[in-house]
């Protein structure tokens, strides 16, 4: 068996044991916004734009998991849907925040690696 | 290609232009002979004249250029210039799937070859060169058939893409004697074996501050020198540094100068420039300072001197100027953050009162003009402003006085956490406005400490990513910090400064051995946005001068360890 | 200089083109059409007078909608983009009423309403040509509804898109082209 396929399995098995642990943390990612009409049928047009806000500061931002590396995402639920207050001091109403429910995984890495910020951007 | 096509691409690109440019060149011809009644002009103003071409795309008489792309779309010059292709130097660019080659004299007056002698195994350059045909050297008159025409000395249609210009026989001079300028010589700083940088250190700063910004860049060029002696002791083992950074960048080495600015800025001008007087450098390297960049930022204007993410509250904010390049608007930024935020919402507070609390101290005033230049940038009416002195502190019964006198439906606080307890004690107010607005950062470690009644009323910008969505970028700078002990705001600068490192190195490497001071800003306009420590996203652009451009509206969460909660985008629109 | 030798080639090509060549169209065409089929988030965005839109709203009209994706500081594509956008206005003259040109920025970070006003006004753009901003989520997201994902704005390319009033399909036009090429292209999607 070569190093390749050891590394890979030892990967796997740390994702298996960290998963089992413990319950690994959730991001929410919001795909879609709406607000919600019938709680407030009066409410001016500008409470679109304030959903849109107010569900896209809900969302983790997906990339950031990504980019530095060392985190490993994996979708948990697909079109979940969140009905939030609008939380506006100055218009009532709700929202609701669709989006995709994700488990966080620390990934593992080589240390050699991981502290070459500066040498990876180099690329 | 057979003969048959080349023919008919050559010719359609040029008959569709040809009568038009035979008229136009008559019409040159009859400028050139009524010209011979004015004084010649000197060759500086015929230089003034081209690069008003090359920059803004208008003729000497005033008028725009008119020019052809795409083979029928008229274009105006002035939407079209050459510069926004070309880019300042001249050097040209890479954008998505368009190639441009360069276009001063120095590289169109040489034959180019299938690639860049000595670079022909560096993958970056060579693939720009692959992308490009290879031609003769250009004359001044086929330089002219080609900015006119479309044609290369070869013979062969330029892309579509690049406007064939109407230009008369004297303005047509005046152009190439333009390009002949460009990115010709080597600007003081570089040579064949070293770069030479400044980094400007002002009075007053903290020591500790001052040592945050300096460990990146020096560890920067430390390691860079490192790369430059092990591949002049063993060249052959440094085949990946050399195809990352080219054969000349690998085997220079870099310094770096401290220019001290001592006493009162209006000073400041005459210690630059016996500084650079003595000491010539290709570019500044971040910097520090406790007030106004903007000293500095004038006198990198003046000497065309690039000055690469100085560590500063207090940027000159300028749509125009071309040298000082920010990683933000500073303070500012976090005024117009608050401005954009409540634009969203400016149907919702139409006819109500918004007032500002504005500490007359140089961080009250940049947070309130942030605020007003945007807010009315948008169209809104000022909101009603009351200025304190700088030793005048917002007390509750000062604030409950204001209050009861605007009755504000929301109170923007631009002042430091000595304002806290007057803010704290508007839980206990019925009609309380409904939205405070104060600065995070103007808080320091106080953020952490605003009373639980206060949270659910007050929104702070904040002009970083969030503590616990950075944390996930510590690992890039674990090799600076390790073992060292940083308070927070020293933390952030250096942050700011590794960025400087990051943007820098990357830039180098994409010069392409052309070592420019308008080609390194050219490069960074054209390098893709970075994720980096601090900042949400850095981003450039020809002719963008602040990387960080947004800022979020948060409010503290609740308990004893509380975090952040956004309650905006990032880019607030 | 121009000179009698470039005189001389001008005319032959000239000459050479009457007997020999087609329009300039004919000259290779450099872009790829494709039908697609597309569904548009609705999410919110704001164009270059502040106002707030939805977007797909805009998109569900009774006019042809052309869509390119710009930014105000861009170098090479968009200015040729934009200029295509310019010239069919002045081409269609009154019938430009008929179509809606939407511009959306893939800078939004740079491009605010102010921005993305004086980018109009440089291209003198008439009225039914918008550029629309947003946040960076909801750019995200109509970029990737028009499968035009571009991580960063440096790494984008020359795209239009064209819907007919009628149509539930866009024609994809992958290149930069000329103006002829594109209102060809409206006529054959039925959009003129």
């Amino acid at each position: 068996m070569n190093k390749t396929v050891l590394g890979i399995m030892a990967v796997a098995a740390f994702l298996a044991s960290s998963a089992w642990a413990d319950a690994p943390p959730e991001i929410f990612v919001v795909t879609d916004y709406a607000f919600d009409r019938a709680s407030n049928p009066g409410a001016p047009d500008v409470v679109n734009g304030l959903c849109a806000t107010r569900c896209n500061a809900l969302s983790a931002d997906y990339q950031s998991y990504y980019k530095p590396g060392g985190w490993r995402l994996i979708k948990a639920e697909s079109g979940k849907k969140l009905v939030v207050d609008l939380d506006n001091p100055f218009v009532k109403g709700t929202c609701s925040c669709t989006g995709d429910v994700y488990d966080v995984y620390k990934d593992i890495r080589c240390p050699d690696t991981v502290n070459k910020g500066a040498a990876a951007e180099k690329k | 290609m057979t003969n048959k096509s080349t023919i008919r691409r050559v010719s359609s690109a040029v008959s569709l232009v040809g009568l038009l440019l035979l008229a136009c060149m008559a019409a040159g011809a009859a400028t050139a002979s009524g010209a011979g009644s004015k004084p010649a002009m000197s060759h500086e103003e015929q230089l003034r004249y081209g690069e008003r071409m090359y920059r803004e795309g208008i003729l000497p008489n005033g008028k725009p250029m008119q020019a052809l792309v795409q083979g029928d779309v008229p274009v105006s010059g002035s939407s079209f210039t050459c510069v926004s292709c070309h880019l300042r130097s001249g050097l040209g660019a890479t954008e998505g799937t368009v190639v441009t080659p360069p276009t001063n004299g120095r590289v169109l007056f040489q034959p180019r070859g299938l690639l860049q002698k000595n670079f022909e195994m560096v993958p970056t350059v060579r693939k720009y060169s692959l992308s490009l045909p290879q031609r003769p050297a250009y004359t001044d008159e086929t330089l002219a058939e080609c900015i006119a025409g479309g044609v290369d000395p070869a013979g062969r249609e330029l892309s579509r893409t690049m406007p064939r210009y109407h230009l008369n026989e004297a303005d047509m001079a005046m152009l190439i004697a333009y390009l002949k300028t460009l990115s010709d010589r080597l600007p003081p700083g570089v040579s064949e074996t070293e770069m030479h940088f400044a980094t400007v250190i002002t009075d007053g700063v903290r020591p500790e501050d001052v040592q945050a910004m300096l460990l990146p860049i020096e560890t920067y060029i430390s390691k860079k020198n490192g790369i430059a002696s092990a591949f002049k002791r063993r060249p052959q083992s440094m085949r990946m540094a050399v195809n990352m950074m080219g054969p000349d960048l690998v085997a220079m080495k870099m310094s770096l100068s401290r220019w001290h600015l001592k006493g009162a800025p209006d000073t400041w001008r005459a210690q630059l420039e016996e500084y650079y007087k003595k000491d010539p450098v290709f570019a500044l390297l971040g910097g520090i300072g406790n007030g106004s960049w903007e000293p500095i930022h004038r006198f990198c204007e003046d000497h065309r001197l690039p000055d690469l993410f100085p560590v500063t509250d207090y940027p000159v904010i300028s749509s125009k100027d071309w040298y000082t390049l920010y990683i933000s608007k500073g303070v500012f930024q976090e005024g117009e953050g608050a401005a954009r935020y409540l634009n969203t919402m400016h149907e919702l507070l139409k006819g109500k009162t918004i007032l500002q609390v504005v500490r007359t101290t140089r961080r009250g005033k940049a947070l309130a003009t942030g605020f007003l230049s945007t807010w009315k940038a948008f169209g809104w009416p000022a909101p009603v402003t009351v200025e304190l002195s700088a030793d005048q502190p917002l007390t509750p019964p000062l604030l409950d006085r204001l209050l009861t006198k605007e009755k504000p439906a929301v109170l923007l606080v631009w002042d430091d956490a000595a304002a806290l307890p007057a803010v704290a004690a508007l839980a206990h107010r019925a009609d309380r406005p409904g939205m405070v607005v104060m600065s995070a950062v103007s808080l320091g470690p106080e953020l952490r400490h605003i009373p639980d009644a206060a949270r659910s009323y007050l929104y702070l910008t904040y002009p970083y990513r969030l503590p616990q969505d950075d944390v996930r970028y510590d690992s890039f700078i674990d090799f600076l910090i390790k073992g060292k002990s940083f308070d927070e705001q020293a933390l952030r600068i250096v942050k700011q400064s590794y960025a400087l490192g990051a943007l820098q190195s990357q830039a180098l490497m994409e010069m392409r051995g052309e070592y420019y001071r308008d080609f390194l800003l050219d490069t960074i306009g054209m390098m893709p946005d970075m994720d980096l420590p601090l900042y949400e996203r850095l981003s450039f652009g020809p002719n963008q001068r602040y990387a960080s451009k947004g800022c979020y509206i948060v409010q503290l969460g609740k308990g004893d360890k509380p975090e952040l909660v956004k309650r905006s985008d990032w880019a607030i629109r | 200089m121009l000179s009698a030798r470039f005189l001389r080639r001008l005319l032959v090509a000239s000459l050479v083109l009457i007997s020999v060549a087609g329009p300039v169209q004919a000259a290779g065409k450099n872009y790829q059409r494709s039908i697609v089929k597309y569904t548009m988030p609705d999410v919110v965005l704001v164009n270059q007078n502040g106002t707030k839109v939805r977007f797909r709203r805009l998109i569900e009209t009774d006019k042809t909608v052309v869509v390119d994706f710009i930014y105000g500081t861009c170098t090479t594509i968009c200015p040729v983009l934009s200029a295509g956008f310019a010239n069919l206005q002045r081409k269609l003259g009154a019938d430009s009423r008929k179509i809606h040109l939407i511009s959306i920025s893939i800078d939004p970070e740079h491009d605010t309403p102010q921005v993305m006003n004086e980018y109009l006004k440089n291209f003198r753009a008439r009225p039914g040509w918008d550029f629309l901003s947003g946040s960076r989520e909801d750019i995200d997201r109509v970029m990737k509804a028009f499968d035009a994902y571009f991580p960063t704005k440096m790494s984008h390319r020359p795209l239009d898109f064209i819907k007919a009033p009628s149509s539930s399909v866009w024609v994809r036009l992958d290149g930069l082209m000329g103006t002829g090429d594109l209102m060809s292209e409206m006529k054959k999607a039925g959009a003129l």
